[in-house]
């Protein structure tokens, strides 16, 4: 049997049906002026809620805005930075994290400016000079 | 509005889900459309759970403006009287407490909150008025959406949210407590 089925015990006699709609005291009848209040604010609302052309769901819009801003930060902040050429890791201290620094990126094998001693070879002597000099002048603040 | 536009809404052959696929893309004339469909059937339903004139005319008009607001963007998934129904009878119980606030007790306004005035709505002294005011809300809602709104089991269901087994034993048991009373045992009787 479909669910929807009806049985015989739920169905009720035509006596009963139109009594049912014969119960209500009265027929509500809408006057047009009603009808005019409605339909106007409807359209009111209608108008002014068109769906935008492109439109993205509120929280993607907020990630966005969070993203953008966080970005707009992050350039503020880094764009017009210059570093120490013995800031190796551009972290805005010349310090013996530098020496150590550069002392990796010569066993790595990279090449660069890194011939902070000026004897035309890039080696350790270059990372020793950074930390003699940081050493030696007691430095530390920013570059 | 006049009678002609009216009149016009009325005869439109579209169905309910193309109304709202032409709202949803900016046709806003689908909706006189739809509001001279269901506007009669809401209004007495509010009037039904107000048993107020006055109050039906703003429940109506809540009730469109709700739906209004659904635009654009609006899913139909079961029938319009099923979607509008649970809007309807909320607003109708909303404006009856906020009438009757300044009268009432706290407790009577605790009975108002739960119960559709149907009583008030219903013609008195008539058998049938009786035995429908000592059913269960729950009961009597079933009875006339089946009878005087004339929705489907299925929509029964969907409109109230219960599984269509309890609404197929609320209606047994309501048509049963009709049947067994001596004032409306007569309806049952060929």
């Amino acid at each position: 049997m479909n669910e929807h089925e009806e049985t015989e015990d739920l169905q009720a006699p035509a006596k009963l049906a139109e009594a049912f709609c014969g119960l209500q005291k009265e027929r509500v009848l809408v006057p047009s002026q009603i009808d005019q209040e409605i339909l106007s604010k409807a359209r009111e609302h209608l108008r002014g809620s068109k769906r935008p052309f492109f439109s993205l769901p509120r929280w993607v819009a907020l990630a966005a805005s969070v993203a953008l801003v966080c970005g707009l930060i992050y350039l503020s902040e880094t764009r017009d930075k210059t570093f120490a050429a013995e800031d190796i890791n551009r972290d805005g201290v010349v310090d013996i994290l530098d020496a150590l620094a550069l002392a990796r990126k010569i066993e790595a094998g990279e090449k660069g400016e890194m011939d902070f001693n000026r004897d035309g070879v890039i080696d350790e002597r270059d990372a020793a000079t950074i930390a003699i000099d940081v050493v030696r002048l007691g430095r530390g603040g920013r570059s | 509005m006049d009678l002609d536009v009216a009149s016009r809404e009325q005869i439109d052959t579209r169905s309910d889900d193309e109304l709202i696929a032409s709202l949803n893309a900016g046709d806003a004339s689908a909706f006189d459309v739809l509001y001279f469909r269901y506007r009669d059937w809401v209004v007495n339903l509010a009037y039904r759970f107000t048993g107020d004139r006055e109050i039906s005319l703003d429940v109506l008009q809540e009730t469109f403006l709700y739906l209004a607001r659904k635009f654009p963007g609006f899913r139909l998934t079961a029938q319009m009287k099923t979607f509008l129904y649970p809007a309807v009878r909320n607003l109708s119980i909303g404006a009856r407490k906020k009438t009757q606030r300044f009268q009432s007790s706290e407790e009577e306004l605790q009975v108002i909150e739960n119960t559709p005035a149907v009583e008030d709505a219903f013609r008195e002294n008539e058998p049938l008025s009786a035995v429908m005011a000592q059913l269960s809300e729950e009961h009597r809602e079933v009875l006339l959406l089946r009878f005087v709104d004339g929705l489907s089991l299925g929509e029964i269901s969907d409109a109230l949210t219960i599984p269509l087994g309890t609404v197929k034993s609320r209606l047994h048991n309501a048509l049963a407590t009709l049947r067994n009373d001596p004032g409306t045992r007569g309806f049952f009787e060929q």
